[in-house]
C-alpha cells in the first residue's frame, strides 16, 4: 500500500467535510547514548516520524496523529481528527493561518553535525566520564553520563497556502558527577549543548559537575528566617522558567496568570526587561518558523518593569485582536498546538557575580533548585527547595540543606536589587530559559 | 482475546530478527512491538477545547552484549526494515566501546516460554467502540460536577486520557509473550475566586480499566472533589515553618515512598551504586519495624497493574521492605542478571522507542496496627499533610522535597485550620526510621512517573502514617 503525500491528505480531509485542514509532518533521527564505569550502558540508534492532523468543521477544532503511515491508517487519522472537531466548542476565532513573509534561518542543523560518526559520539561520551572522575580528589565516579542529539525534519502545510519546512539539530550531554569525602556522598549534574557535537564543552561539563558536587559536602541546616537570597544565573533561570508559562496568552485569557489584565501596568522592578526570541542566534530553541508555519520573532515582554505584551499563536491571537508572536507550540507531531516561550531570558545587567556576593552581608547564594513545581500560577505563590550555600560577611561560609524558600512572582520581580552580567541559558520545558545571577531582597527562608 | 492483534508481525517474523541480532555476536536479543491507540479530551473553562487520538506503532530491537546494550526502533513493520534495523542493532556490537561476544551461530528457537493475555478482557469495554459524543459526555459531567458546589467556582478544565495498547515481546530465550492493556485517567482542576483571590483544587483518578471507568468511578464527584479542595484552600492560611511531626495522609501520601525510598529500592540505582540504599543492607533493619513496603504489578485495576512487563516477564507481588528489613529490590532482565536473582517483573518502558529498565508498577506501605484517628489524637502539635502533591528525590542521598496540596493544623491532638503552599523536606532512609505509627487505612492512586526521561504509569499507596520528625516550609 502506498502513502498518501500531505496534498492529497489535506484535500482528502476536505472532501471528508473540514472546512480548513493543516499537517504537521515531522521526520527525525535520534541518537542516545547512557555511560557507565568507561563503558558504553546502552546505545540507542533510531529514526522516526509521523503526522498530525489538525482541521476545523465549522469553527470546531479536531485532532488527530499517527506513526503508522499506511494509506489504512491515514484515512483513519483524517476521520477520527473530523469526528473530533464535531465535539469541541465552536470558536469564531477558529481559523488556520495563512502564509506570512518571514525568511527561513540557516545552520539550525550545521554541516558538522552529519560528520560526527555514531562512534565518534560514544567516544565524545566516555571521555566526558573520564575527565569528570579527575577533576579532584571527591569525585571517583559518576552517576551517568548521558549524550544525546536529535535532527529534526519538520514540515507544516495547510489549505490556507501555508507551506513551511525546517531542518534543525541539537547535542546535548549531561554529567553526574558523585562527590564522596567518606562521610558525605552529594551529586550534582551539569550540561552542556549546541546545534552539533562539536559545539559541545565536556571540558566545561566536567569541571563544573565535579566542582557543584564536592562544594555541597557536609551541608549544615539552617534556622528559619528572613534574608537576602542571590540566585546563582542557572537557578533564576529556572524560577524564570517556571514563571514563562504565565506570560502565554493560553493562561493569560482563561485567567490563570497573575499577568492577567496587567498589560500596559508596571508588574516589576525598572531594572527588569524580560525578552522572548525565537531567532536568538545563540539560541536552541531557534527556529525559523513555529509550530503552525508562522515565522518566529523577538517579543519585549516585560521593558523596564512595565508588561508590554505576551506570547501568541494563531488562535489566541485571534481572540485578543493582534498577530500571533510566532510562539505557537507542538512538543510533537502528537500534540495539539498551544503556547510556548522560546527563548525566553532576563537582560543581563553590570554587576559581576563576585561583587553581588562579596557585597552581601547575610545572604543565602543558590546553586540548585528542587521541586519547584510548587510554583502556583494562578496566585503567583511559590514554595521551593533548594541547595546552596549560607553567606557571611560577602563570604561563602558552607553549603546549606534542607532549606525551603517561599514568596510571591510579583514581589519577587519587584524585589530583584541587582542583576548580574553573566547571562547563562539552559534547556527548560522544550525551550531554552535564561538569566543573569540574581539578588533578591528578603524572602522567607524556611530551615529547622 | 479472539480479535485479531493490531500488530503485524508474526512470530517467525520475531524470530529472524532474533536470529540476525544473534548471529551479529550479541549474547541476548529481543523484540519489542507495539500498537498502541491514545484517546484524549481536554476540556478548558468549562468548554470542551479539543478531542484528539493518536496511534503510535513500532518495533524496538534490543541487542546486549556483555555488559552493552544497542537499541535501535523502527516505525514500520515491514519485514526488510525491521531486519534493516536488526543488522544495525547487531553492527554496533563491532565498535570497540562494545563488548562483543564471538560471531554467534546457535538458532535460538522462541516461544519456549510463552506468557499471553493474563488480564481477562472480557469486562472491559475498549476505547475504540465509544463515540466522541458518548466520551465528551462524560467529560461534561466532571465540569458539571465541579460547578455545581458553589458560584465561588469560576471555572473547571479536564483532561482525560483512555489508551488501548497491545504489546508483543520475544526473545533470543525463547520468551514469546503478548499483553493488551487498557487504561484510563481523568484530571479535574477547579478554580475558585472569593474577593479577587483565586485558588485552584485539583483531583485524578487512572485506573486500568475501559470506558467502564465511568461506571466504576462517578465523573460528577471527580469534578466536585477538585471544586472542594479549590474552596478549602481560599480558607487556607499560611503553614507553620520549622521540624514537626508530620501525618501523611493517604490520599496519594504513597508519592513519598515511592521517591523517597522506592527509587532507591530499583535495581540499576544499587547496581550502580547511584541509591542510598545497597545491596549490603538486604536482610538488614532499615525501617521501623511498622513498615512493610510492597510493589505489585498485579493489584487488580490498578493504573500500575499489566499481566507482564515489557521484557515479556509476569509481573508480581514483591515484598521489598518486611517489617523494616530489606528485602529485595525492583529488577529487569540485566539487572537481575547481573546480581544473580530471580525476576522480579520490574523491566518496563515507556514505548517501543526506549530501552527497559527496572520500574515500580504499584507501590505501597502496608497496613499497619494503628487507626488514622489515633494517630492523630496522639500528635500535640503538627501538621497533617492530607493529600500531598508532586516530589522529587535526590536518590544518591535520599533527600527529597514534596509539596502539599491539601494540608492541616494538628493542635492538641485535633485537625484544625487548613493550610497552603506547604512543602516537606527530608531524606529516605532517616524517614523510614522516623516512621513511628502506620494505621490500617491502605489507599492507591495513580501517578505518572518520570525516570530518565521515560514516563511510566504508577500508581502510590499508603494508609496515614506518622513521621516524627520532618522539616515543613511554605509561604
Amino acid at each position: 500500500m502506498s502513502n498518501l503525500n500531505n496534498d492529497q491528505i489535506l484535500y482528502r480531509s476536505l472532501k471528508a467535510g473540514a472546512q480548513e485542514a493543516e499537517i504537521y509532518a515531522t521526520k527525525n533521527k535520534q541518537v542516545t547514548i547512557k555511560v557507565s564505569n568507561s563503558n558504553v550502558e546502552t546505545l540507542n540508534v533510531s529514526s522516526g516520524g509521523g503526522i498530525g492532523l489538525r482541521v476545523l468543521v465549522n469553527q470546531r477544532p479536531g485532532y488527530a496523529y499517527t506513526s503508522d503511515l499506511r494509506e489504512d491508517s491515514v484515512m483513519e487519522l483524517i476521520h477520527s481528527a473530523i469526528d473530533n472537531a464535531l465535539y469541541s466548542s465552536s470558536d469564531e476565532k477558529w481559523t488556520l493561518p495563512t502564509q506570512d513573509n518571514g525568511t527561513s534561518l540557516k545552520n539550525l542543523c550545521p554541516e558538522e553535525f552529519s560528520a560526527w560518526t555514531t562512534e565518534d559520539k560514544v567516544n565524545l561520551s566516555l571521555k566526558l566520564e573520564e575527565i569528570t572522575c579527575k577533576q579532584n580528589r571527591f569525585v571517583k565516579r559518576c552517576r551517568e553520563v548521558i549524550y544525546a542529539d536529535n535532527h529534526i525534519h519538520v514540515q507544516i502545510k495547510n489549505t490556507n497556502g501555508l507551506s513551511r519546512s525546517d531542518n534543525r539539530s541539537v547535542s546535548y550531554a549531561l554529567a553526574t558527577a558523585v562527590a564522596d569525602n567518606g562521610e558525605d556522598i552529594q551529586p550534582s549534574n551539569f550540561f552542556t549543548a549546541g546545534r552539533s557535537p562539536t559545539d559541545l564543552d565536556i571540558e566545561l561539563c566536567a569541571s563544573e559537575a565535579a566542582r557543584r558536587a564536592s562544594n555541597q559536602l557536609n551541608p549544615k541546616k539552617l534556622k528559619s528566617k528572613k534574608l537576602p537570597v542571590i540566585f546563582e544565573s542557572y537557578s533564576a533561570a529556572i524560577i524564570l522558567g517556571n514563571m514563562s508559562s504565565m506570560l502565554c496568552a493560553n493562561q493569560v485569557q482563561n485567567n490563570r496568570s497573575i499577568f492577567t489584565g496587567k498589560i500596559g501596568h508596571m508588574v516589576a522592578g525598572n531594572n527588569i526587561t524580560i525578552v522572548d526570541d525565537g531567532r536568538l542566534s545563540e539560541g536552541l530553541a531557534t527556529r525559523s518558523w513555529d509550530g503552525e508555519g508562522i515565522a518566529t520573532g523577538k517579543q519585549v515582554l516585560i521593558d523596564n518593569g512595565k508588561l508590554m505584551g505576551i506570547l501568541h499563536n494563531n488562535y489566541t491571537a485571534n481572540k485578543a485582536g493582534v498577530k500571533s508572536t510566532g510562539n505557537a507550540d507542538r512538543a510533537s507531531y502528537r500534540s495539539f498546538p498551544t503556547v510556548k516561550p522560546s527563548n525566553f531570558y532576563l537582560l543581563p545587567g553590570i554587576t559581576p557575580q563576585e561583587e553581588i556576593i562579596s557585597e552581601a552581608n547575610e545572604a543565602i547564594f543558590i546553586t540548585g533548585i528542587h521541586g519547584i513545581r510548587a510554583g502556583n500560577s494562578v496566585t503567583g505563590e511559590f514554595s521551593i527547595g533548594i541547595s546552596g550555600h549560607y553567606i557571611k560577611n560577602g563570604e561563602l561560609i558552607y553549603p546549606i540543606t534542607d532549606v525551603t524558600i517561599a514568596g510571591r512572582f510579583t514581589d519577587l520581580l519587584n524585589n530583584i536589587e541587582k542583576v548580574g552580567d553573566d547571562l547563562r541559558f539552559l534547556l527548560f520545558g522544550g525551550g531554552m530559559c535564561g538569566s543573569p545571577t540574581i539578588l533578591v531582597s528578603d524572602l522567607q527562608v524556611s530551615g529547622t | 482475546m479472539n480479535t485479531k492483534s493490531r500488530i503485524p508481525l508474526s512470530s517467525i517474523d520475531a524470530q529472524n530478527i532474533i536470529d540476525v541480532v544473534i548471529r551479529k555476536g550479541a549474547s541476548f536479543a529481543e523484540v519489542f512491538a507495539e500498537h498502541k491507540k491514545t484517546y484524549n479530551v481536554v476540556a478548558e473553562n468549562n468548554k470542551i477545547s479539543h478531542i484528539q487520538q493518536g496511534v503510535d506503532a513500532g518495533v524496538g530491537i534490543r541487542a546486549i552484549f556483555n555488559n552493552s546494550v544497542s537499541y535501535v526502533y523502527a516505525e514500520d513493520f515491514s519485514v526488510d526494515s525491521l531486519l534493516k534495523a536488526a543488522n544495525l542493532a547487531g553492527s554496533m556490537g563491532t565498535m570497540s566501546a562494545m563488548g562483543k561476544k564471538h560471531p554467534n551461530s546457535n538458532k535460538n528457537n522462541i516461544m519456549k516460554k510463552q506468557f499471553s493475555d493474563l488480564i481477562n478482557l472480557k469486562e472491559v469495554v475498549l476505547p475504540q467502540n465509544i463515540k466522541s459524543e458518548e466520551r465528551v459526555s462524560k467529560i461534561l459531567e466532571i465540569v458539571n460536577g465541579g460547578q455545581a458546589l458553589s458560584n465561588s467556582i469560576r471555572q473547571v478544565s479536564v483532561k482525560s486520557l483512555e489508551i488501548d495498547q497491545e504489546v508483543m515481546v520475544a526473545n533470543s530465550e525463547g520468551l514469546l509473550a503478548r499483553d493488551h492493556r487498557v487504561k484510563t485517567r481523568v484530571m479535574a482542576q477547579a478554580l475558585a475566586e472569593r474577593q479577587g483571590e483565586l485558588q485552584l483544587g485539583t483531583e485524578t483518578v487512572g485506573q486500568t480499566r475501559g470506558f467502564e471507568f465511568f461506571e466504576k468511578n462517578k465523573p460528577f464527584e471527580v469534578g466536585y472533589i477538585a471544586a472542594e479542595r479549590a474552596l478549602r484552600l481560599l480558607e487556607a492560611t499560611n503553614p507553620p515553618s520549622g521540624t514537626m511531626p508530620v501525618v501523611i495522609g493517604n490520599n496519594y501520601g504513597g508519592v513519598l515512598f515511592h521517591e523517597a525510598a522506592g527509587h532507591g529500592l530499583e535495581a540499576d540505582a544499587i547496581l550502580n551504586n547511584g541509591s542510598a540504599f545497597s545491596a549490603s543492607q538486604v536482610n538488614e533493619l532499615i525501617a521501623n519495624p511498622l513498615i512493610t513496603m510492597i510493589d505489585d504489578g498485579t493489584v487488580q485495576n490498578a493504573y500500575g497493574t499489566t499481566s507482564i512487563d515489557d521484557e515479556g516477564n509476569p509481573t508480581k507481588k514483591n515484598v521489598l521492605i518486611e517489617n523494616g528489613v530489606l528485602k529485595q529490590f525492583m529488577n529487569d532482565n540485566i539487572s537481575s542478571r547481573k546480581s544473580e536473582v530471580n525476576l522480579t517483573g520490574n523491566g518496563r518502558r515507556q514505548s517501543y522507542r526506549y530501552v527497559p529498565m527496572p520500574r515500580m508498577t504499584n507501590t505501597y506501605i502496608a497496613p499497619g496496627p494503628h487507626s488514622t484517628e489515633e494517630i492523630i489524637n496522639s500528635t500535640k502539635w503538627g501538621l497533617y499533610a492530607k493529600k500531598l502533591g508532586g516530589g522529587e528525590v535526590n536518590i544518591t542521598n535520599g533527600d527529597f522535597v514534596f509539596m502539599v496540596n491539601e494540608a492541616y493544623l494538628i493542635e492538641n491532638g485535633k485537625v484544625t485550620s487548613p493550610v497552603r503552599g506547604a512543602i516537606l523536606r527530608g531524606n529516605g532512609p532517616r524517614a523510614l526510621q522516623n516512621i513511628d505509627m502506620v494505621a490500617d487505612d491502605l489507599r492507591f492512586d495513580s501517578s505518572n512517573c518520570g525516570k530518565e526521561g521515560q514516563v511510566a504509569h504508577v500508581t502510590c499507596g499508603s494508609p496515614h502514617v506518622r513521621i516524627n520528625e520532618l522539616v515543613v516550609g511554605g509561604y
